[in-house]
């Protein structure tokens, strides 16, 4: 009976002084999470469209006059499509992966195939996409078409030389395939669609509440910075290999932009940390963290700025090069990115109480 | 654990000594029940073991059990139907490529898909059993195989309420059952039964209380702060959830409750009280965490405290107010009830209890290893919430928030170096309990080490490179990077290779430092030195000389907003006062 009365007292004398004391409002995740929806992820995939839209009519051009100015013209729309759909990594999260869309496999499924590519150039079948193999379709194979295997000029001359009949059919299928895939992201997201930014922010849908939103988005920022270091970098760098190289498992060997979109996929994180893209300031996790814990913010941001530092530092190298000539750069893109990943897994997941997890089993 | 006033209120005498052998209220039904074995003991010498066997043995109404039975077994059966509905049968036992059997457990075969389907089956099918209560030790036995057996595959998986279920069902598969073939409210347990259950729940909440006893969870109200605050956006209380206060008058009561509960259950003029105050708290833990099946078991397991006849005298109650209510006769009402065990004339048949001293003695050795094994943690050097060791099986329920990361850094006899990352063969939840339990970090390295040579890599070296992060302390080493963790044995002893948790103080402390640090009335102090003092950034070791940063717009906002935020955050923290920051180690 004692202890009932002082635990009584206690949690009378605490709720006594809380009532009168009045707090902070709490950090207003649903608002963070609609500006992260209407300022950075909206934006990202309407460019991504735009871009895709780009890469069609170049490869309209391409194929109506195909020549080496072409190509390097559609290659340019290429990369500038690769940029835009790689600054989208952070939050590759609803329609991205999960059915009935699961547009991922659709839109970048890496590394290509080419022997299945060719394959479906050489049929007579009406081209169905749809029901084309992940491995020979969207930006790896149209990357396939535009810069052939070996690369160099005179694979130049030989791609512009077959640009035609049945190849450049399945290329012009290929980036209206890519168009419209881009266009259900956008659909996807946007209010007039699945709305999935409204489901984001409002904690409804596809996730169980704000809580479990924020969680989810949080968890994507740490799985792409984790999968930058591991897969992308890590893996033809031979780190899980004993030291072997596995260029062949690049994002965009053909394209060159692996090292690119690698650094395009860390921007993408920092967009959603910062709730900025395009000029455009929003509310994002940053300003979450300076809510619970603001001296944790600076020793985030000079994590990303080592990042870029270690990218930079490579120049316009592409992951082959640096791997060979540059690997002590390439090590230090590695190391900078795991401090990154450590930090936000780590510090970060603490002092917004988020865990790091993907399966709601039960605890005590 | 036995409450005097409900022995009193039982048919059998309170104290069998005082009475001739715990005769029979009504002799003339003397011959159709038979007394108990511990009848039979009146006639040995009267010693303290004999008069506490005497005890233990008197025969008490079974209707609560009956009735807390039912539910535990329907409990346990619906965890299986949750189980499968989530897709966690398949998620946790079948599709790990690895599995971390318990300590000494690693010689337990792992059942294929149709296997775990069955252990599973079987504990659905055990807990119906055990709800209906027919030959009920048996399907305790039944149902305790497939559900140790379940719970010893993996570590990953360990949760308290597991295992205080199997060391119920351990129990009720050797404790004396209700005797049978009476009608239900005349059957009767010999005291030992309620006596050894409720010493086994009493034993839960007395030591998640006495493990509440820490000063992160007293003075600094962690992990409650941090837990709470995920549950902001609730309706009407989620704002609340965000004050410090709340976390601290939650991690008190909390630790008052789990202490105190089963005292304030087992005395008779606190025992309503303490029950609603049960389930209400339990009612709120549900609400506010994923605990699945843990509180309504122990909402379930408090009714055991209760007197034994309980639902006898509720019936009892309820029936004389609808007599009233319908102006019947008092006496038509008293022939409507059905007479409870505790007031039968004829008291409630007693069944036989064999091997009387064998079982007391298994009791014995039980309860004596329960008392024991809470407090093993503290035989191992640093803080037990850091190292985990000795963390399993000492009722610590709730106390842990670590967040931590780790791959592997395997080396061959070549010298060549692969790091392998957890994620590429472990299941979500073995992702997060690794990198955060020594002993997980170590028997996954143990798994890497076989693979490798298994693959025809020799013999090869295993080190891991990982940090962690308790309560929001700065993240540091959870295990030596330099230790080759390939030839460190598995076991009880201490793990010299866990490095000692360095700060004393949780991130708690440290914001309020931040926010001194932060605070616009104090801006003489240089960003650099705040940050240089405080969180050197983790990319500084690997820095290099180019340009700092592609995003060039983007810094002077995140300092404005930084700037910005830091007010609020003073404001809101003030009242926790503020402290010096602990240096990074």
């Amino acid at each position: 009976m004692a202890n009932l009365a002082i635990a009584s007292s206690i949690l009378g004398l605490a709720l006594t002084i809380g009532s009168c004391s009045g707090g902070a409002e709490p950090f207003d995740r649903a608002a963070m999470l609609g500006s992260l929806g209407q300022t950075v992820i909206l934006p990202t995939y309407r460019d991504f469209a735009a871009r895709a839209g780009e890469l069609e009519t170049a490869a309209s051009t391409l194929c109506g006059g195909p020549s080496e100015a072409t190509l390097a013209s559609a290659r340019d729309v290429y990369a500038a499509t690769r940029e835009v759909y790689a600054r989208a990594e952070a939050f590759a999260i609803g329609p991205h992966t999960d059915s009935p869309r699961r547009l991922s496999p659709k839109v970048n499924f890496w590394p290509v195939r080419a022997d299945l590519v060719e394959e479906q150039i050489a049929a007579t079948t009406s081209i169905d996409l749809d029901a084309t193999s992940s491995s020979a379709r969207g930006l790896p194979a149209i990357g396939y078409l535009l810069f052939g295997l070996d690369g160099g000029a005179a694979e130049d001359a030989a791609i512009v030389a077959a640009l035609e009949g049945r190849r450049c059919e399945y290329l012009r299928a290929l980036t209206a395939y890519l168009k419209a895939r881009a266009d259900e992201y956008v659909l996807a997201w946007s209010p007039d669609g699945d709305d999935f930014a409204g489901q984001l922010a409002e904690g409804r849908g596809t996730f169980a509440s704000v809580q479990a939103s924020a969680g989810v988005v949080f968890e994507q920022l740490v799985f792409t910075t984790e999968n930058v270091r591991e897969l992308k970098i890590g893996k033809p760098f031979g780190k899980r290999d004993g030291g072997v190289l596995q260029l062949g498992e690049q994002e965009d060997r053909l394209g060159g932009r692996s090292l690119a979109d690698a650094h395009a996929n860390v921007r993408s994180v920092q967009n959603v940390w910062t709730g900025r893209y395009a000029d455009v300031q929003g509310i994002g996790v940053r300003d979450w963290l300076l809510a619970r814990r603001p001296a944790l913010e600076p020793e985030v941001a000079a994590a990303f700025d080592a990042v870029h530092a270690a990218f930079d530092a490579l120049g316009d190298q592409t992951l082959d090069q640096a791997i060979t000539e540059d690997p002590e750069g390439v090590e230090a893109v590695y190391q900078a990115v795991k401090d990154l990943q450590t930090v936000l897994a780590v510090d970060v997941a603490q002092a917004l109480a988020v865990t790091v997890t993907f399966n709601p089993t039960d605890g005590d | 654990m036995t409450d005097v006033s409900d022995a009193k209120s039982a048919a059998a005498p309170a104290d069998p000594t005082k009475k001739s052998a715990a005769a029979p209220a009504d002799p003339t039904k003397s011959s159709a029940s038979p007394p108990m074995r511990a009848t039979t003991d009146a006639r040995s010498p009267r010693t303290s073991l004999g008069r506490v066997r005497d005890h233990l043995l008197v025969p008490v109404p079974a209707t609560s059990l009956a009735i807390w039975r039912i539910a535990f077994g329907l409990l346990l059966a619906g965890n299986v139907l949750r189980y499968w509905q989530a897709g966690w049968i398949h998620d946790l036992f079948v599709a790990p490529r690895v599995m971390f059997p318990h300590w000494g457990f690693a010689w337990l075969p792992r059942p294929e898909a149709t296997g775990v389907a069955i252990l599973f089956g079987a504990v659905f099918v055990g807990g119906l059993a055990i709800a209906r209560g027919r030959h009920l030790r048996l399907a305790a036995a039944f149902t305790f195989v497939p559900f140790t057996w379940l719970e010893l595959l993996d570590r990953s998986t360990y949760l308290n309420h597991y295992y205080l279920v199997s060391l119920v069902l351990a129990l009720l598969a050797v404790l004396p059952s209700a005797s049978r073939g009476e009608a239900p409210h005349e059957r009767a347990v010999p005291r030992v039964t309620l006596f050894a259950l409720r010493a086994q729940v009493g034993l839960v909440y007395f030591f998640a209380g006495v493990a509440k006893l820490r000063a992160d969870w007293l003075f600094e109200a962690e992990p409650l702060t941090t837990w709470l605050a995920r549950h902001t956006d609730a309706p009407l209380v989620g704002p609340l959830l965000d004050d410090r206060w709340v976390a601290f008058a939650a991690s008190w009561a909390g630790m008052l409750f789990d202490l105190s509960a089963v005292f304030l259950l087992l005395a008779r003029r606190t025992r309503r009280f303490a029950f609603a105050v049960v389930v209400l708290f339990h009612l709120a833990t549900a609400a506010l965490f994923t605990l699945g099946l843990f509180p309504w078991l122990m909402m379930v397991n408090a009714t055991l405290f209760f007197a034994p006849d309980w639902p006898s005298r509720v019936r009892d109650t309820i029936a004389k107010r609808r007599a009233r209510a319908s102006d019947a006769p008092s006496g038509l009402a008293s022939e409507s009830v059905v007479p409870s065990g505790a007031r039968a004339p004829e008291g409630p048949r007693s069944n036989r209890v064999r091997l009387v001293v064998p079982l007391l003695g298994i009791l014995a050795a039980h309860f004596a290893l329960q008392l024991a094994l809470p407090f093993r943690q503290h035989l191992y050097a640093g803080d037990p919430l850091w190292h985990e060791q000795g963390f399993r099986f000492s009722w610590c329920v709730m106390l842990i928030e670590k967040t931590a990361t780790l791959d592997l850094r395997v080396v061959d006899a070549e010298g060549r170096e692969t790091i392998v990352h957890p994620r590429e063969e472990l299941t979500p939840l073995q992702l997060r309990m690794v990198p955060t339990q020594p002993d997980l970090v170590l028997a996954y390295a143990h798994h890497v080490r076989d693979r490798f040579e298994a693959d025809g890599h020799g013999e090869v070296q295993v080190y891991a490179d990982g940090f962690a992060s308790l309560h929001g302390r700065p993240r540091q080493r959870l295990v030596d990077p330099e230790v080759d963790l390939a030839r460190e044995r598995d076991g009880l002893l201490d793990k010299p290779w866990i490095v000692p948790l360095r700060s004393p103080d949780t991130g708690r402390r440290q914001i309020a430092a931040d926010v001194e640090l932060h605070d616009p009335t104090r801006q003489s102090g240089s960003r650099s030195r705040q940050t240089g003092a405080h969180h050197p950034p983790v990319a500084s070791i690997h820095a290099t000389s180019a340009p700092t940063t592609a995003i060039p717009n983007e810094r002077p906002a995140a300092r404005s907003a930084l700037l910005s935020a830091s007010s609020e955050v003073t404001r809101a923290s003030a009242a926790a006062g503020g402290r010096a920051p602990a240096a990074r180690p």
